[in-house]
Parts: C-alpha cells; sequence; structure tokens
C-alpha cells in the first residue's frame, strides 16, 4: 500500500513534541513536520499519561496536516529516553575448536551473549537494541577475529533495555492514534546519528552528549562504533529549577533568565553584577527583582558541573575516553558550556553539534537532532531487512519448500 | 550450538524485544485528535456504505418496479392506454389476447411477453404511469399478401414474412394478393411462422403496387414455387415469380393472360417492359388478333444474340387452353 | 485510672486546674500525649525535652540499642527495647531491615505503649537501621490503632552514603503515608540557613532546634493553659484528618525592637517549607502558635496571625493559639502547622491505578507504598506563587534515585553549599563597592 512508505517519527520530550512526517520511498524525504509543547512528561517520564496523549495527538495530526491533507499516516517511531532506560554489557564466551576462529565460532560466541542477556535482563524489561561491541580473542581486542588463531572468543554486547510499564504506556500514544509503532529507538542513538555527518569524520572516538530538557542522553563511541550509551536523568529544568529555588524566583522568570543570560562558568568579573527582574513582567511583593549574576551562574555550573561528572564518571567504567566530545540539544546552548565540558572530560575538543542530514535541511536547530537521527536510524534499519531478506531469504524459501 | 537451540535461542531474544510488547492499535477517542480522527473514520465508512447501499437500493428498487407492480399505489381499476401504430390492433384485443385483469397488479414483463406472443406484434412496450395506469405502445406487422389454407382460413404475410392471422384486420383484404407454393420455415427467435427470404418480394410487391398499380390491381396470386428460399439464390435466372392475374371480364375479345413469369432479381425492368408493352398498339394486336389462342403465358427473357448488348425483352407464349 | 489531683502533683509545671470549676461540672480528662523518639539521635533529642520540662507530656525512646535507652533513662524518659532477640540490644546497624523486624518484634510492648494515647509526637532519625525500619513500623501501629502521629524525622547528610540515603528516601515514604502530619528536616538544608556558622556541630544544633521548637510548639498548643487562645485536640486532629496529607511547617524566631519582623521574615523563609514533603503555600488548614515573652498588644496577635495566613493560606480553618514564656524575655517565637490537599479525596494511599504500580516491596520488607500522585498540586501550572514549590516542577514526577543520589534537589543544596555566603566571600575577595 502506498500508505505503508509514509512514517510517523515521534520524539516525545519533557519540553517539546517534534514529530516529522516522511516519506520511506524511494529516498527518504520529510513531507510534513511540527513542533509543540509537552505536557505530561518531565525527566523524560510519563506522568499525566492522559494530557501527554493529548499533546502528542494534536502535534501529529498538525504535521499531518502540514504533510498532506488526505494522508493518515498508520506507522509510528518512537524514540526512548528517559531513567527507566538504561544499558549494560554482557560478555558471551566459546573456546574456538579448531584453533583457528570460523564463523560458526562466531555464532557460538554471539549465542552465548545473548543468553547471558536473557539471564541478566530483569523480568520487567524489556530490550531496545542490542549491539556488538567488540570481539575478544584471548582477552585481546580484535576488529575482525575470522580466520585468526586463538583459543577462546569473547563476544562483548552492549544491550539497552527499558520498562514494560514505561514501554506500554508509550505505545499506547500513537496506539490510541491508529498507529503502530514500527520502530522504537534509544534517544542517545538518535541524536549521534543526526550530528553524525556534521563531524564529517566517521572513523574515530567521539562522545555525543544530548543535552534536553528533561534528560540527558549520552553514547560513546570507539572507532565509530557504540561502546555505551546512557541517560542521566537531568537537563536544562533542572537548571532552572535550580535557579527558581536559588534565586527565589518563578520558574518561568527562571527559564526566560536562563535563556537570556546563562552562562554555565561563574565570572569571576564583576560579582557585583546583578539582573533586573523588571524586565520580565510579574512582581510580586516580598520577593526579589534584582538577582545576582554570580549567583546564578555558580548555580548553573554546579548543575552542570555535575552532570558532566556523571557521564563522565559512567564512560570511565566501561573505556577510558580520548576523543571529541559533541554537544547537542538545547540546553547545549548555552554559553560557556563547551569549556566546562572540555575541563571535565580532560580537556577534550568539545564542539556544539546541530543535525546535519541531507534530507531534513530545514530541521538543522539542535531540538531536532533526536527526531531527525530517529528517522535515519528507522530507514537504514529498514533497508537492511530488505537486503538481508532479500538475497537469502528467497532461497531459504525455495529450501523450505523442498522439506 | 544444534540449530533446534539456536532456534529457542532466537525465539527468546525476540520474545524479550520491544516488538514483543502488545500494542493495541486501535482509533479511540480518548484525546481531542483521537475523536476527531475517529469522527472522521466513521464518516467515511458510513458515508461509503450509505453510498454503496444507495446505489444498491436503487438497483432493487429499478428491478423490483419492473417485476411486480406497486399494488400500494393505486387503489381501484387501472385503466389502459393503448397505441398501436398500425392501427388495427385495439384495446380489446389486447385485453382479450392477455386476459387483463384491471384489478390486479400487472407484471409488465408478463403483459409484454404474452403481447409479443401474437405474431401481429412486431414490437411492444408496457408502461406504468405515475397514477397508477398502464400504458401499452405496440408496433403491428404490415401485411402484403394472404395465404389460404385448404380450410379457406385466411391469414397474412407481413412485410418480413411473418404470418399472422387476419383476425383483427379488416376486410378490405382484396388488395392483397394471395401466395401460392409457399414455404413455410419457422422463425427460431419468435416461433413465428414466416414466409423465407419475404423482403424480395416485399420489395416486389410494394413495387408493382406504387409504380404499376394499374398492373398491380390485376393480380390475384402469386405462386412461389421457383421462388428461393435463401435470399443468397436471388440472382439466379431460374428464380422466378409467378403471377397469375385475375379472371378479368374487362375485355372479353382479348385472349387472357394467364400467367406473368417475373425474374426474382430483374423485376423492375421486367415491370416497366410490361407496362410499356402495355401501352404500345402491338400488345391489344396481338392478344385481339383473329385466330389467336385463348391464353398467352408472358415471359421476360434476356436476349443475349448480341454480347455485347445484352438487353430484357417480353415474350407472349401461347398457352394450351386448360380445361374449365 | 489516676485521678486527677494525683496527675497534677506529678507532672511539674503543668497543667493547672482552671480556677472557676465547681464541683458539678465534669473535669475534661487531661490531654494524653506521647513524644516517642525513634533511632539514636532522635533518643537524645526526646532525652533533651525531656529535660527541658516545658511541657507535659510522656516521653518514651525506643531503640534496638540498650546503651542508648539507659543514657535516656537517666533524663526520665521512658524506654522500650525493640527486639531484644532479634538483635540483642546492640543496636540494628546500617539495616533498616533487621529495625524493622525488631519492632515486628517488640509489637506487643508497642502496642500497649501506644494504648491510652490521644496523640503521639513521633522523632525518628533516618538513614541508619533502627530509625529508618522501626519508625516505620510504629507508626503502622499508631494508624492500625487509630492514634493520630505527627512525625518529624531527619534525613541524612549526602556525603553519609547512598545507602542511607536510600533507605531514608523508603523510610520517608512510608512514614508520609501513614502518617497526619509529617515534618521532614533534611539535614542537606542546614547549610542553606543564614544563621549556620562553619562549626559542624552548630550545623546540628540547628536542626535540632527545629525539631524541639517544632515538639514544643506543636505540644504547648494542645496542652496550653497560660495563653489566651488554645487549641483543643479535636481541632488539631480536624487539622490533619487524613494521613499522608502534604504538611506545612515553619518555625522563626526574633528579638528586640523588630521581632515580628525578624520572626516573620525567618518564618517565611525557613528552608523546611521547601522539602520534599512539605507544602509551602495555599495550606488549607493551618495552626499558628506564638509564644511570646511579655504580654503581648491586641493587634500584635492579629497581625500577626492575618500575615501568616496571607502567607501560608488556610482558607478552610486556621487555629491560632499564643502563650506566653517568661523565660523568652523579649523574644518572640512563631511556630506554624499546616496541611494542604484536603479537599481532594482522601489520602488514603493507593497505588496509581492508571500506572498499575503495584506496592513494591523494597528489600528488608518495608513495604513502600507510593505516593498518591493523582493529587498533587498543580506545580508548575500555577501562574502565581510558584515561588517556593519544593520541588519546582518536579512534584509530579516519582520520586527516584540516580544511583543513590537524588537529582531533583538542587545540586548547590546537596553539596552544601551556601549561595549567599559564597557570593559574599566573592564579593569581599574584590572589595568592598560594586563596579558598574
Amino acid at each position: 500500500m502506498a500508505q505503508d512508505n509514509i512514517l510517523a517519527v515521534i520524539d516525545i520530550g519533557s519540553a517539546e513534541t517534534k514529530v516529522l512526517v516522511v516519506d520511506l520511498e524511494p529516498q527518504l524525504q520529510v513531507i510534513g513536520a511540527f513542533c509543540a509543547k509537552t505536557e505530561g512528561m518531565r525527566k523524560g517520564e510519563i506522568v499525566n499519561l492522559g494530557a501527554l496523549k493529548e499533546s502528542v495527538h494534536s502535534v501529529i495530526g498538525q504535521a499531518e496536516k502540514l504533510a498532506g491533507a488526505a494522508r493518515r499516516v498508520r506507522g509510528a517511531c518512537l524514540a526512548v529516553s528517559g531513567a527507566l532506560v538504561g544499558g549494560f554489557s554482557v560478555k558471551g564466551l566459546t573456546s574456538v575448536k579448531s584453533g583457528v576462529v570460523r564463523a560458526d565460532d562466531k555464532e557460538a560466541a554471539r549465542a552465548d551473549a545473548f543468553d547471558a542477556c536473557l539471564h541478566r535482563i530483569p523480568e520487567n524489561r524489556h530490550i531496545v537494541q542490542h549491539m556488538l561491541r567488540r570481539y575478544l580473542l584471548d582477552r585481546r581486542e580484535r576488529e575482525e577475529p575470522l580466520g585468526l588463531s586463538g583459543r577462546e572468543l569473547t563476544y562483548d554486547l552492549w544491550v539497552i533495555d527499558a520498562d514494560d510499564t514505561y514501554l506500554t504506556e508509550l505505545y499506547q500514544i500513537p496506539n490510541r492514534l491508529g498507529m503502530t509503532v514500527r520502530g522504537l529507538f534509544p534517544a542517545s542513538l538518535a541524536s549521534a546519528e543526526a550530528v553524525r555527518t556534521f563531524a564529517q569524520i566517521m572513523d574515530d572516538n567521539r562522545l555525543v552528549i544530548d543535552i534536553g530538557a528533561g534528560t540527558s542522553d549520552f553514547v560513546l563511541f570507539r572507532d565509530g562504533a557504540v561502546v555505551c550509551t546512557g541517560v542521566i536523568p537531568v537537563g536544562g529544568e533542572h537548571i532552572t529549577n535550580d535557579m527558581s529555588r536559588g534565586l527565589q524566583i518563578r520558574m518561568e522568570d527562571a527559564e526566560r533568565l536562563k535563556i537570556k543570560y546563562g552562562n554555565a562558568y561563574a565570572r569571576d568579573d564583576d560579582v557585583f553584577a546583578e539582573i533586573d527582574l523588571d524586565s520580565f513582567e510579574g512582581e510580586l511583593k516580598g520577593f526579589s527583582k534584582h538577582v545576582s549574576r554570580y549567583k546564578m551562574e555558580l548555580i548553573t555550573e554546579l548543575r552542570l558541573r555535575e552532570l558532566f561528572t556523571l557521564i563522565a564518571k559512567k564512560i570511565n567504567a566501561e573505556e577510558a575516553f580520548s576523543g571529541t566530545v559533541f554537544l547537542t540539544g538545547g540546553t547545549a546552548q548555552m554559553e560557556g558550556i563547551g569549556k566546562l565540558a572540555s575541563a571535565i572530560f580532560g580537556n577534550a575538543e568539545v564542539r556544539i553539534g546541530e543535525p546535519s542530514l541531507s534530507f531534513a535541511r530545514a530541521y538543522a536547530e539542535p531540538k531536532y537532532s533526536t527526531v531527525v537521527g530517529l528517522a535515519k536510524l528507522y530507514r537504514d534499519a529498514l533497508s537492511q531487512k530488505r537486503e538481508s531478506s532479500g538475497k537469502s531469504g528467497w532461497f531459504r524459501r525455495i529450501f523450505r519448500g523442498m522439506f | 550450538m544444534s540449530r533446534k537451540q539456536n532456534q529457542s535461542l532466537a525465539e527468546r531474544m525476540h520474545a524479550k524485544e520491544w516488538r514483543a510488547l502488545p500494542q493495541d492499535v486501535a482509533l479511540s477517542g480518548d484525546t481531542k485528535s483521537g475523536t476527531r480522527r475517529l469522527f472522521g473514520e466513521i464518516l467515511r465508512k458510513f458515508s461509503v456504505v450509505l453510498l454503496v447501499g444507495g446505489i444498491a437500493s436503487l438497483f432493487v428498487y429499478v428491478w423490483l418496479d419492473m417485476m411486480s407492480g406497486f399494488s400500494e399505489e393505486k387503489s381501484g381499476p387501472i385503466a389502459v392506454a393503448f397505441e398501436s401504430d398500425g392501427g388495427m390492433l385495439d384495446e380489446t384485443w389486447f385485453r382479450s389476447w392477455t386476459e387483463f385483469d384491471e384489478n390486479s397488479a400487472p407484471n409488465l414483463h408478463h403483459l409484454r411477453d404474452r403481447i409479443m406472443e401474437y405474431p401481429q406484434v412486431s414490437a411492444a412496450r408496457v408502461m406504468r404511469l405515475p397514477d397508477g395506469n398502464l400504458r401499452v405502445d405496440v408496433r403491428e406487422r404490415c401485411p402484403v399478401a394472404r395465404l389460404v389454407d385448404k380450410e379457406g382460413r385466411v391469414r397474412l404475410v407481413a412485410t418480413d414474412g411473418v404470418i399472422f392471422p387476419s383476425e383483427t384486420f379488416p376486410l378490405q383484404q382484396s388488395m392483397l394478393p394471395i401466395l401460392q407454393d409457399v414455404r413455410i420455415a419457422i422463425d427460431a427467435k419468435t416461433g413465428f411462422e414466416r414466409v423465407p427470404a419475404m423482403e424480395k418480394l416485399t420489395d416486389f410487391i410494394e413495387t408493382a403496387r406504387t409504380a404499376y398499380g394499374k398492373l398491380f390491381r390485376e393480380w390475384d396470386t402469386i405462386s412461389l414455387r421457383d421462388f428461393p428460399s435463401d435470399l443468397r439464390d436471388i440472382g439466379h435466372s431460374w428464380s422466378l415469380i409467378y403471377v397469375i392475374p385475375k379472371a378479368s371480364a374487362q375485355n372479353p375479345e382479348h385472349a387472357k393472360v394467364v400467367e406473368y413469369v417475373f425474374s426474382a432479381s430483374r423485376f423492375r425492368e421486367d415491370l416497366k417492359l410490361l407496362a410499356a408493352a402495355r401501352e404500345h398498339r402491338t400488345w391489344n394486336d396481338a392478344l385481339g388478333a383473329p385466330n389467336r389462342p385463348p391464353a398467352y403465358r408472358v415471359l421476360f427473357i434476356t436476349n443475349r444474340k448480341n454480347p455485347q448488348k445484352e438487353f430484357r425483352e417480353i415474350r407472349l407464349i401461347p398457352v394450351q387452353a386448360e380445361n374449365p | 485510672m489516676e485521678n486527677f489531683e494525683e496527675r497534677q502533683s506529678a507532672t511539674p509545671g503543668g497543667n493547672t486546674a482552671p480556677d472557676n470549676v465547681s464541683a458539678g461540672t465534669p473535669i475534661p480528662p487531661p490531654l494524653r500525649l506521647k513524644v516517642v523518639g525513634v533511632g539514636g539521635a532522635a533518643t537524645r533529642m526526646v532525652s533533651q525535652l525531656c529535660a527541658a520540662k516545658t511541657f507535659a507530656a510522656e516521653f518514651v525512646a525506643a531503640d534496638t540499642s540498650v546503651s542508648e535507652l539507659v543514657a535516656a533513662e537517666r533524663f526520665g524518659v521512658r524506654t522500650v527495647l525493640l527486639g531484644e532477640n532479634i538483635t540483642g540490644g546492640i543496636g540494628a546497624g546500617t539495616e533498616a531491615s533487621r529495625g524493622a523486624a525488631a519492632a515486628k518484634a517488640s509489637e506487643e510492648t508497642l502496642r500497649a505503649m501506644l494504648a491510652g494515647t490521644d496523640l503521639i509526637v513521633l522523632i525518628a532519625s533516618l538513614g541508619r537501621g533502627t530509625g529508618s525500619g522501626a519508625s516505620v513500623e510504629i507508626v503502622n501501629l499508631a494508624r492500625e490503632t487509630g492514634v493520630p502521629s505527627v512525625c518529624f524525622a531527619t534525613t541524612p547528610f549526602s556525603w553519609e552514603g547512598v545507602k542511607s540515603t536510600e533507605q531514608a528516601s523508603v523510610a520517608i515514604d512510608a512514614l508520609h503515608a501513614n502518617s497526619n502530619a509529617f515534618i521532614l528536616i533534611e539535614n542537606n538544608l542546614i547549610a542553606q540557613t543564614v544563621a549556620s556558622g562553619g562549626s559542624f556541630s552548630e550545623g546540628f544544633k540547628v536542626s535540632d532546634r527545629w525539631i524541639e521548637s517544632g515538639v514544643t510548639a506543636c505540644c504547648r498548643m494542645l496542652l496550653n493553659t497560660s495563653g489566651r487562645m488554645r487549641v483543643d485536640l479535636a481541632s488539631f486532629k480536624n487539622l490533619f484528618p487524613n494521613v499522608g496529607t502534604r504538611t506545612l511547617f515553619s518555625v522563626g524566631g526574633g528579638e528586640g525592637g523588630n521581632a515580628q519582623e525578624e520572626a516573620l521574615t525567618e518564618l517565611f523563609r525557613c528552608p523546611l517549607l521547601k522539602t520534599r514533603t512539605s507544602v509551602a503555600s495555599d495550606a488549607e488548614t493551618l495552626a499558628i502558635h506564638i509564644e511570646t515573652g511579655t504580654e503581648p498588644p491586641l493587634a500584635f496577635v492579629n497581625e500577626t496571625v492575618q500575615r501568616v495566613k496571607d502567607r501560608f493560606g488556610g482558607d478552610l480553618r486556621t487555629l491560632s493559639s499564643y502563650a506566653i514564656n517568661p523565660s523568652l524575655g523579649n523574644r518572640l517565637e512563631i511556630c506554624v502547622f499546616g496541611a494542604a490537599g484536603l479537599r481532594k479525596a482522601s489520602r488514603v494511599v493507593h497505588p496509581v491505578s492508571k500506572k498499575k504500580k503495584p506496592d513494591t516491596v523494597m528489600p528488608g520488607g518495608v513495604l513502600v507504598l507510593g505516593a498518591d500522585d493523582d493529587d498533587v498540586s498543580d506545580g508548575n501550572a500555577e501562574p502565581t506563587l510558584a515561588l517556593d514549590d519544593r520541588l519546582g516542577g518536579f512534584a509530579e514526577t516519582r520520586h527516584r534515585l540516580f544511583e543513590g543520589k537524588d537529582l531533583d534537589t538542587p545540586t548547590y543544596i546537596r553539596k552544601q553549599i551556601n549561595l549567599d555566603k559564597t557570593l559574599a566571600k566573592k564579593k569581599k575577595e574584590f572589595g568592598g563597592a560594586p563596579k558598574k
């Protein structure tokens, strides 16, 4: 059906929901997009499913309208993020039978890794994605062990899983609009995909951090392959909240302050500087109308420092990191954040990235990273599936007919 | 690992993937957009159903209408407006032939079929008028000749060869010539008796009647013993039309012509010749000459003496007088 | 049942019989309040309160460690040893499960203690075994037996470790869900108060003072006979009719000429308003207790109450009481209790059915009943006065610890950084005059 080629790619963020309506054939193409505020989601978790459904449905409706009047999209692709998404690694082990690694040795190691994964994953969680990190032959890392001699082959698998309840609730959102969820990807991988070509270097060590409103998703690449992913449930909202409490101002004022004057470093020059809130509306008796700029920056610096430190801790547990850091997402636009990140990640080079994929040139803003990357990931997965089933599929089908 | 183990592992992995979680895809009206969409879907489906249903019911209505009358519509006896373009058949015939019951709902198809069973009717149309009455339009066959069988019953032959009873016809049938030696065929389609290849004969009769009326009035019988039953054989030289004139008391001194033999294909020339010859003095002289034989046969033959110039000529051949 | 006269003489500085009671009118039974401390730090506090003798109530210390109890007894506190068979009287260590088991084992004793009580004020120091585990059991027991409870709980500092924080978090949820009024004293907040100096023990003094003021105020409100206005138990119970409500609690004090302003400022700025389980404004019911050294002018009380009401709400019901405590001198102390969220359906805790979250049984057998998320006041939808939201926008989310860290509380609080002091320090560095 022609309808099957149209997909709604949905990124439900804690602040905004972005929907792209894409045409998958013959080439990935964006035919409609819309972006609006999200109700009912904070820190990447669903707090009010009804309100969330309401807002996401209206965004999808608008995007469809912009895509073309009569089209009703029946498939959706989602991104998962938040504290309920986790990642862990398992290793599968097999002894190399003939002393030289063959394809079935690799298969055996892979199967063992899957087995370990199934044992390790809790009852109430399901796998979102799994990927090979690396092969180890006799404890030494090998990119392609086929044909090499050794005794023990290890298959290092990285698994990303998510809580069942969270997934079921998430599915409900497109389902209730008559859409099937056809693809699901972690938001970290999606954002990384979107900024990949921005780097223009594919095979290198990269850390991509997407700092959104409610969560910060990160992926660590080594030589172009995924080593580690994760989500820290801290985002721009936390900075705003900290400011609101620390400076005794309203959340809206804190948000505007952050956007206008936010700085990741508490600067020593002119500590007496104060920002006048009268320029923002609203005044309440007895509460501060002037806020110290130093205090504000200090709050931000503390929070961001903590965030980066947490990320650094998580990745250092897996790999020692040296390479480039890419920051994307709304909060990454803050002044000075690059310097701060660089300081915490061992003076690595830090770049602020935007999605730069060819089919979504109109959506080169950082807030669209996840949704653009999501579309690309889905398309790639689709063509991969076609390739693999196309070649061997028919062969298998004939054989099956014979037996 | 064996294939089976691999399979079960693959199955287990699949069961643990996000796809394994059940999705209940159903358009429900939880949200504003959802209700709007649901409403749109329902409306769409409903309108499709309505459309299909409408068309279907239209067909059914028409079919029903044709099959049966609507007794609810007309209360009281149904009047019939009968029209026939030939002018011979009328409502009385219609009522008696179809045994029409004006108080019951007529089945228009049956009525039409019954009317068509009468060979004098070449086409018929039965309609139901808005006020509940019936209208019957009938096209009749036009007779050009008569057939008299052994019992003396007279039947008429129409221009397309169909034979039909003469009851509805007025008695001025004497204008029509009688046909003899007719091979009667049964029309496969209508079941009527018909005279084969009648078209040519009709042509002949009508030409004679209209263009050569004086001659036509003398004719009594037309014999078709050498008239082909297949139109394709009309061109043969042996396809002939024998015309026997009436025993005319007009000119007793003249010898009688007992038979004209026309060519089935070239009768126009023959008629022209005859007409011309009759005007000519020589004809009357030949017929009125003393010591003339009492009966002649008129033949039309092609003179082929001069191959370049063939012409048709008329011959008077004397005939042995028959016994009275 | 002791008769009235005897009781009078037994409790020093306690209730004085009203003069105008004639022999015929029935004498109302005295209020039976119990102040119970669970866990090491709490027992010490109870001992202090007992020693201060500011009001007449029964003081109980419950612990698994004999040594603590012995120390407490010296102050005249009734002691209850929990789970001697389980812990052997040496303490429950750091495991909340052991504390809970110990409490369960001594259920009979606890029931006996709870019997005949009109109100129980529970003080619990969370983080380690007894405090986190046993206190939950006791509160459950109180709820079962129908005794209303006011619970003060202290939480460990962030540097005390992940496990402490986690256990405390679990215990907070459980206690909040089962007590009528729950006041959370986060030790992390101590650094935020202006009054704290550099020394460690001074910091503790602050939190002790909070608890002391709170407990004292609560009890004096109910037992008050020396002042003009008084809150009786029934009214107080009406303030906190259901379990699991969000509680507003604040203390403030001032002295000298500007005592009222000072006290009110401190009251409004008290960090206890901003804890996870408290509410900072729009409390539906309020109870205000004012203590002064000398007789205040008439308008004073009215004005104070009005300003507190302006700030904190109290639309449904406000009770006020004030007492004269000569020992205060020219000092003024105000203490406010309040509850919010009563208008909504009874907050008997049940898991949010929409999300299908079952009652999770945390390791250690402590049952955590999820907070009733439905009820949460529309935190960030408030156009005005969302100012002192305890958690700002995160009120609605389930409280989750990320690897032992509570990431929702601002970083500067968790790191004990006092913003004002840091700013002042920086300003001093760069000279006193503002540069423009």
